[in-house]
Formats: structure tokens, sequence, C-alpha cells
């Protein structure tokens, strides 16, 4: 016997009811595809384009004769054979200029990564390497850095005089170099896994010797 | 039957179907766990969290006063252009919850998960392929209006995904583009404030990090916000919607547009190779581009929301709740609101004037919430009406 009482089901299901028939694997048939789509371009942005950058060599390898100009009067001279990752040669003419506040040279060999940055510092070269020191000890991704040598003085084929020492992280070693010429400051780094930077201390000690200044208007 | 009858009778049909088109009034549940596209959301919205706060993590022991001077600078410089967003979205067509959901992917999924990555790795690949000049020219004109209009734009796609019955328009697409826009532009600018503290060894942290605020700050008026707004119109015309026919071309176009206006911001010194002449051509021409196209997109894309406003509270005029000239001012451009207000409509006062549009608009929105039936909240807001009349 029929219970005469019973209510009808409503007409809509509970808020965001999907039917049975519009499931598959439990999802909504209608935000699948859409949903693959945003992830193929999310995945296109995020990981894709990063993997090609990857594969793609650097093709920049420095020659006899090349010069990097940091601005401001300032320039390194390469070691042929290390790849300029970043920065401009002297015979570089970009239509915005070399006008720049800060510029930095990144050269790879290797596992070594020499680098300079640039950019103006009122103080010493004892307080840019502070500076410098400090702002790597607060770094939480350089946990474990550790100075392990005494600053000593480097000398450029100019004459110009600065500062270095050693120092290891908890996978890397390098050493770490400043300078001043005129109201600029000069960092300069070389840094890699244990030995990497051992092993192409000529080349570094040779980059290093080889940053000139030229006053502008000099 | 009198004719009287049935034109109201046309009326309350025509009312309906504008309510069940703009979908006004449904409710939106974040929580949808057969919606593939909630799981994908959730899932880049822990992957931004977390990049955004080992960065953070990283950086906080040196620049500890910079980070929090930066996240307060822009927090507060977010308000008016939230308060501007919701200004133009007068018919509260987009619910606060997906407002929320747009400026958390502009500011942790397009900028953490997509663009820091992808702009990185096309610097990367303009560098090795053209040479560092290049790179310098033109990376970023070549880089940013992709990378970062294609992230932000998905943001407007996957809301669609997400919030199928809140998403009805371009007018949709707009709003719900300016506030990803939005999001991506204050955690974009925070980062830059970040990146300043660092400048000159860090030498000068505060100082250089309030001068970055300052930069951010002033250039930021017309930049992705806007970038945003006008390529997610475009690309709900590009889509269409049930109630959008798709427009492909138009869509494309303003889509287009969005990215050509960020390019041309970011390769000015380039295109104009530093003339001192040209230069400050592009910086007024620029912001001036992208507010003429902000506008015309708004005046296009809100004829729909306009139409069912008006659809919505056209039976009030036959019940004498509000007049011919009130709708058509509520359902009307700025400009036509503008022209009710300062004519003679029997009101005491300009800021009466203005009141009655405002009650008019909440009685529509509360007809939209009841889907047309007389609910006390409806009473009441129509009951404001006529006291705000006077």
């Amino acid at each position: 016997m029929s219970d005469s009482r019973q209510e009808a089901p409503p007409s809509e299901g509970p808020e965001n009811w999907v039917p049975v028939e519009r499931r598959f694997l439990g999802f909504d048939k209608a935000t699948i595809v859409p949903t693959v789509v945003i992830l193929i371009f999310v995945l296109a942005l995020g990981t894709w384009l990063p993997n090609i950058n990857k594969l793609i060599s650097y093709d920049n390898e420095a020659k006899a004769g090349d010069v990097l100009d940091l601005g401001e009067g300032i320039t390194i001279t390469p070691v042929p054979g290390w790849n300029i990752v970043s920065g401009l040669r002297v015979t570089d003419e970009p239509a915005t200029g070399r006008g720049a506040n800060e510029s930095t040279v990144t050269l790879v060999n290797g596992a070594a990564t020499f680098q300079v940055e640039r950019a103006p510092f009122d103080g010493t070269t004892s307080e840019l390497l502070d500076q410098v020191n400090r702002n790597n000890e607060l770094l939480k991704d350089n946990q474990g850095f550790h100075v392990s040598s005494s600053p000593a003085t480097a000398t450029t084929s100019q004459g110009d005089e600065g500062l270095f020492e050693s120092y290891t992280g908890t996978d890397t070693e390098g050493i770490t170099a400043a300078f001043i010429f005129g109201s600029q400051g000069v960092k300069v780094t070389a840094v890699g896994p244990p030995g990497a930077v051992r092993d192409q201390a000529n080349d570094v000690a040779t980059m290093i010797d080889s940053l000139t200044y030229q006053p502008q208007g000099a | 039957m009198t004719t009287t009858d049935l034109a109201a009778t046309d009326l309350v049909a025509a009312q309906r179907v504008a309510i069940d088109e703009s979908g006004w009034g449904l409710p939106y549940r974040f929580f949808q766990p057969r919606n593939l596209a909630f799981w994908l959301y959730v899932w880049l919205l822990v992957l931004g969290t977390a990049s955004l706060l080992s960065q953070l993590n990283n950086l906080f022991a040196g620049y500890e006063s910079e980070i929090v001077l930066g996240y307060i600078a822009f927090a507060i410089y977010t308000i008016p252009f939230w308060v501007a967003l919701n200004y133009i979205d007068r018919f509260d067509a987009v619910p606060n919850k997906v407002r929320v959901l747009a400026f958390a992917w502009g500011g942790l999924i397009a900028t953490w998960v997509m663009a820091l990555n992808a702009n990185l790795a096309v610097f990367g690949i303009y560098g090795k392929v053209f040479g560092q000049a290049f790179l310098k020219d033109w990376g970023p004109g070549l880089t940013a209006p992709f990378t970062e209009e294609i992230a932000k734009g998905l943001g407007v796609a996957i809301i669609i995904v997400l919030a199928p019955k809140v998403v009805r328009s371009a007018f949709d697409g707009f709003i719900i583009g300016g506030f990803v826009g939005l999001g991506f532009q204050v955690f974009e600018n925070v980062s830059y404030v970040i990146e300043g503290a660092q400048g000159g060894f860090g030498a000068n942290a505060q100082g250089e990090s309030i001068s970055m605020i300052i930069t951010r700050a002033s250039v930021g008026l017309t930049s992705h916000t806007v970038y945003s707004a006008i390529f997610g119109m475009g690309l709900v015309w590009f889509l269409g919607r049930p109630t959008e026919k798709p427009r492909r071309i138009l869509g494309l176009l303003f889509m287009a547009s969005a990215m050509l206006m960020h390019g041309l911001w970011d390769a000015m010194a380039a295109i104009s190779g530093g003339s001192p002449v040209i230069l400050p051509l592009f910086l007024l021409g620029v912001p001036l581009f992208a507010i003429v196209v902000f506008f015309l997109a708004l005046k296009y894309s809100s004829e729909h929301t306009r139409h069912w406003m008006h659809d919505i509270l056209a039976p009030e005029v036959a019940r004498g709740t509000v007049t011919e000239a009130e709708l058509d001012a509520v359902a009307g451009r700025h400009k036509d609101r503008r022209v009710f207000v300062k004519s003679n409509h029997g009101h005491k006062s300009h800021a009466q004037a203005k009141h009655v549009l405002a009650a008019a608009t909440d009685l529509g929105e509360q007809l939209a919430a009841s889907r047309g039936e007389d609910t006390p909240a409806v009473q009441f807001a129509r009951s404001e009406v006529t006291r705000v009349r006077g």
C-alpha cells in the first residue's frame, strides 16, 4: 500500500549537485576539459618554458679581446672560454643605452660561476666587504655560510686595491672580493661546489686583476 | 484581462528572464569537490603561497622592516583600487567571494607559480638566442605582455569554470580581470620593494625600499588592474557565455590591446631610443591609451548588465516604487546618472537624488536575490526607496 503522504522530491538537488550521468571519475564532466586546458597553460608558463631555457646551452663564449662593461667607467676582461650569461660587451650598443644605476656581469665555466656586481656605495672597501658578508649571513638560503680566511689585499693590474676573502657554505665554496672605484662599489664572487673555484683559481685571479676603472669625463 | 494587466505580466516575465540570465543573487560556494577546477585552484594556491613564503623566509632576517613596510604600504594602496572596482561593479554582479578568488589568483598564483618562472626563462632564452644587448632593450617588452597577461587571464578562465553561474557577461570578465590584475600588481610591487631594498648591496635598504614604494605606486595607476580588466573582458567575449554570444574578433582585439599597452610601457625606452622628446610622449601616451581602452571596454561590456537591471526594476515603475526617469538613470551609464542628479525630477537636492538611485539599485539587487519574489527583504528595500525620496 503506497503512502499517499509521501512528499515529492525537491525539483533541484543540493547546491553544486552533479547528476550521476554527468560525472567521470567523480568529477563533473563539464569541468574536465577546461581545467586540463588551463593546466596545460600553467605548466607551459611555470615549468616547460624554464625547461626549454635549460635545454638551450650558452653559446656566448668570451673571446680574446672581449671586454665587459659594468658602467660608470668600470670594465672587466673575461678569460676566453668562459660563457657570458649576463653583461654587455663594450662593443654592444643597446638602444636603451648603458646607463643603469646598477649592473651585473655573470660568467660560467663548468660548475664555477664568476659574478661582478656594481652599484653606488658610500663607504670603504672594508665596509663593503662587511656589508656583503652581513647580507650572506642573513640569507636563510646561505645557511652554513662561513668566512674561512682573513681579508687579504687584492690589487688589479691597474694598481687599484681591494680586499678578498674565502668562504664556505653547506655545499659550496668560493671567494668574495670588494673594490671601491669612485662612488661605486664592486663586489666580485666566484662560487661553485667544493673544488670548482680552486680548479679555476688562475682564471678567477686573472679576471679580478683585469678590473679597470676609467673615471667618466677623464 | 486589461491591456495594463497584460503589460504588467510581460514586465514580470522579462524580469524573470533578466534574473535568470544575470545569475545575480545566486549563491556561490567555493568548496566544490566534483569540480576539477576547484582542485587545480587549491593546488596552485598552495604552490604559490609556498613559493612566496619561501622567498620571504629566505630574506626576512636581513630585510624584515622593508618586507613589513612593503606589505603595509601596498595593503593600503589596494584599498582605493578595490573601492574603485567595487564602484564600477555597482550592481554587485561579482560576489565578494569571487573577487577574493580573483585577487588571490593574481597575487599568489599568476605571480609565483607562473610569471616569475616564465619571465626568467624567456629572458634566459632571449639572452642566449639574440644576445645581451637585445635582452636589455627588448627583454621586458617582449616577455611580460605575453607571460603575465596570459598568467592573469587564466585566472578569469578558471573562475568561469569555478563559478559559471556568476560569470555571465563580458562585464563580469572585466571586473574579475580587474581584481586578478590588482592582486598581481600588489604582490609584484612588494617583490619590487624587497628587490629594491637589496640594491646597492643592501647598504641603504630602508631608503631604497621607500623610494621603490613611491616609484611603483606612482607608475601603477594604469597598469595590471587596467590591463587585466580589459583582457578579462576580451576573454569572455572570445569564449562566449550562455547569455553572451562569442565575439571572437572583438575579444581578441581587446586581449591584444591589453598586451600591446603592457608591451609599449615596458619597451618604451627601446622604442624611443631614449629620446628626451619621444620618451615623455610614451610616459603620457601609454596611460592615456590604457584609460581610453579601459572606459571603452567598460562602456561596451556593461550593456548587458544595465539591460538586466532595467528589466529587473521595470515592474517597480508599474508599482509606483520608482519613476521611469529613476529607472533610466539606475540602468543608465555614468553620464545618464549625472544628468539625472543634476536635473530637477522632483527631488529636493542632488544628494537626495543620489540616495534614491542607490536605494533603487539595492531594490534591484534584492529582487534578483529573491528571484523576483516579494520577500520581506524586497519589501524593506522598497520602503527604503520611499523613505529616501521623502
